[in-house]
């Protein structure tokens, strides 16, 4: 076990112990009310290394904690703020995850500035919210964890509201734009990406949700685009020649639509996902003399991307809880990801949680998504198994 | 098998008159308010209407469990008590919302409406005391 493991370990073992101890309450410190939760998700795979060491060996890929804060004032005034730290695939950081300043004028009409989550389909802003899912994870690629960084918060200006529609039941609607923060060089997502530098860049987008007149059925749209980051990397020339420099600008958009419908203890959803990535390289010419793989240029072969995903679950007691879902990936120039997952959540008490997933996979365009960590990989079927457990209070 | 079927009649009758348990939403006893109506008392369940018409923040009072709790979820948030958990989980977590003053039972919820301005809850209609003032729901 090396420094870092020990590290882990060591920090995995006094969160869980401190967390067990003091789990069951929230805390309130002066009208400010404390939340939190600690997790560690271990994974094993039957062929790939998969953001960690799983290639048939069990690893313990991520682990995180969150502490929020939040006070309300009499006034209605709101201030909340929330610490996330994590390590995922080898990688550590401590995040401010959000961070603002919340007057609602009214029901319709609210107003943040800050550090806002931003939402992207009905899931992206509670990706690390055990608590409120039996899966362990969300789909793996259509909620990536490594891209997390991405697009998780922006640090800006949003406006929010619900509207009431009559008998046509209600609207919540979400607008915002702000800057994303600097990602760090070490992120698995830039190593996987092959990215050496990405400036600070802009988003704006939104969301709108549908509360549909039938008791349970909720159906939302989001937006996002990314734009204006500056980006520089040394692609991998074919073998033997070196690396090439590459500067330029990168944009991405997502487009998601979610339909979600919930009826006693049965929750189905479905969600769709276009995204798209524009790379404006200022050495093009080698990638077309063909020098450079593709793959070596951040998303140069995922220009355009389909993802579709129906999930199911059933709590079936207040404790157990069953899920499956399938989803289905299109990187439209080069591969299709299928990934059927099977899972299940037990509550050990109320602020303690196991949960146990298998996925049983075919493609591999994500797994060097945190980096090249199966070279030759070639065999497109793989199972990946993973459990997860979460101290919440 | 008399008693058998007395025994499930009972069982029926008391399932029947824990379904049809009299809620009593209350406010703190110097609210000006007297009435909401059920879209709004959704929208507060929900946290989406956080302040009073006549103006000052609305302090909302849940239960944790039990079936007034149960029958108010499901009659005016339309979610079950376990859906309106992980409902409120989700805002705490995202920055949207200050969870509810969480009570054990409608001792505590009263306690907590007559001392708290600006408050509001729901209790068993049996346990409603003089030191607050039941709302009209619309």
């Amino acid at each position: 076990m090396n420094k870092r493991k020990r590290f882990s370990a060591l920090v995995r073992s006094l969160g869980i112990a401190a967390c067990a101890t003091s789990a069951a309450h929230a805390y309130e410190l002066g009208g400010v009310a404390i939340h939190g939760s600690l997790s560690t998700t271990a994974a094993y795979s039957d062929k790939y290394n998969f953001l960690g060491s799983t290639d048939e060996s069990f690893d313990f890929i991520q682990t995180e904690a969150t502490v929020n804060a939040t006070k309300r004032f009499d006034n209605g005034l709101k201030i909340a703020g929330q610490v996330y730290a994590y390590e995922l695939a080898g990688y550590s950081a401590v995040t401010l995850d959000f961070g603002n300043v919340d007057y609602s004028f009214s029901q319709e009409f609210g107003l943040r500035l800050g550090r806002n989550k931003t939402p992207s389909g009905f899931y992206s802003e509670v990706q690390d919210l055990d608590q409120v899912r039996i899966f362990a994870s969300l789909p793996l690629n259509f909620y990536p964890r490594v891209y997390r960084p991405f697009a998780v918060a922006n640090d800006g200006i949003s406006l929010y509201g619900n509207v009431g529609a009559g008998k046509a039941g209600s609207f919540d609607y979400q607008t915002f734009y702000g800057y994303v923060s600097r990602i760090d060089n070490q992120q698995p997502t830039m190593i996987g990406t092959n990215i050496n530098e990405l400036t600070p860049n802009m988003i704006a987008g939104g969301s709108l949700i549908w509360n549909v007149p039938v008791d349970g059925l909720r159906v939302g749209y989001s937006y996002f685009d990314l734009f204006g980051a500056a980006i520089t990397t040394n692609a991998q020339t074919i073998p033997g020649l070196g690396t090439t420099s590459f500067s330029g600008g990168l944009g991405y958009t997502a487009q998601v639509a979610s339909i979600e419908y919930t009826r006693g203890k049965w929750v189905a959803a479905t969600e769709y996902k276009y995204t798209k990535t524009t790379t404006d390289l200022a050495n093009d010419s080698a990638l077309a003399s063909g020098f450079v793989p593709a793959r070596s240029i951040p998303n140069a072969d995922a220009a355009e991307k389909d993802e579709i995903y129906f999930q199911l679950t059933y709590q079936a007691t207040d404790k157990l809880g069953f899920g499956t879902y399938y989803a289905y990936s299109d990187y439209q120039k080069s591969t299709i990801d299928k990934d059927i997952a099977l899972a299940t959540s037990y509550a050990i008490t109320p602020w303690w949680l196991i949960k146990g997933e298998v996925h049983f996979m075919d493609g591999i365009h994500e797994i060097g998504s945190a980096g090249d960590k199966n070279p030759g990989a070639k065999e497109e079927k793989w199972n990946y198994y993973v459990v997860k457990t979460t101290l919440s209070f | 098998m008399l008693r058998i079927i007395l025994f499930i009649a009972a069982l029926a009758g008391l399932s029947a008159a824990v379904q049809a348990a009299d809620v009593a939403y209350i406010v703190n006893a110097q609210s000006t308010e007297t009435a909401l109506s059920a879209d709004d008392l959704k929208s507060v369940l929900l946290g989406n209407k956080i302040k009073w018409d006549g103006g000052g923040v609305i302090k909302l009072a849940v239960l944790t469990s039990g079936p007034v709790h149960d029958q108010v979820m499901q009659e005016r948030a339309q979610r079950s008590a376990d859906q309106f958990d992980k409902y409120w989980k989700k805002l705490v977590f995202t920055g949207k919302g200050v969870l509810p003053m969480q009570a054990a039972d409608d001792a505590a919820v009263l306690d907590y409406v007559a001392k708290t301005p600006g408050a509001l809850g729901y209790v068993a209609a049996a346990s409603v005391t003089a030191q607050v003032k039941v709302l009209t729901i619309k």
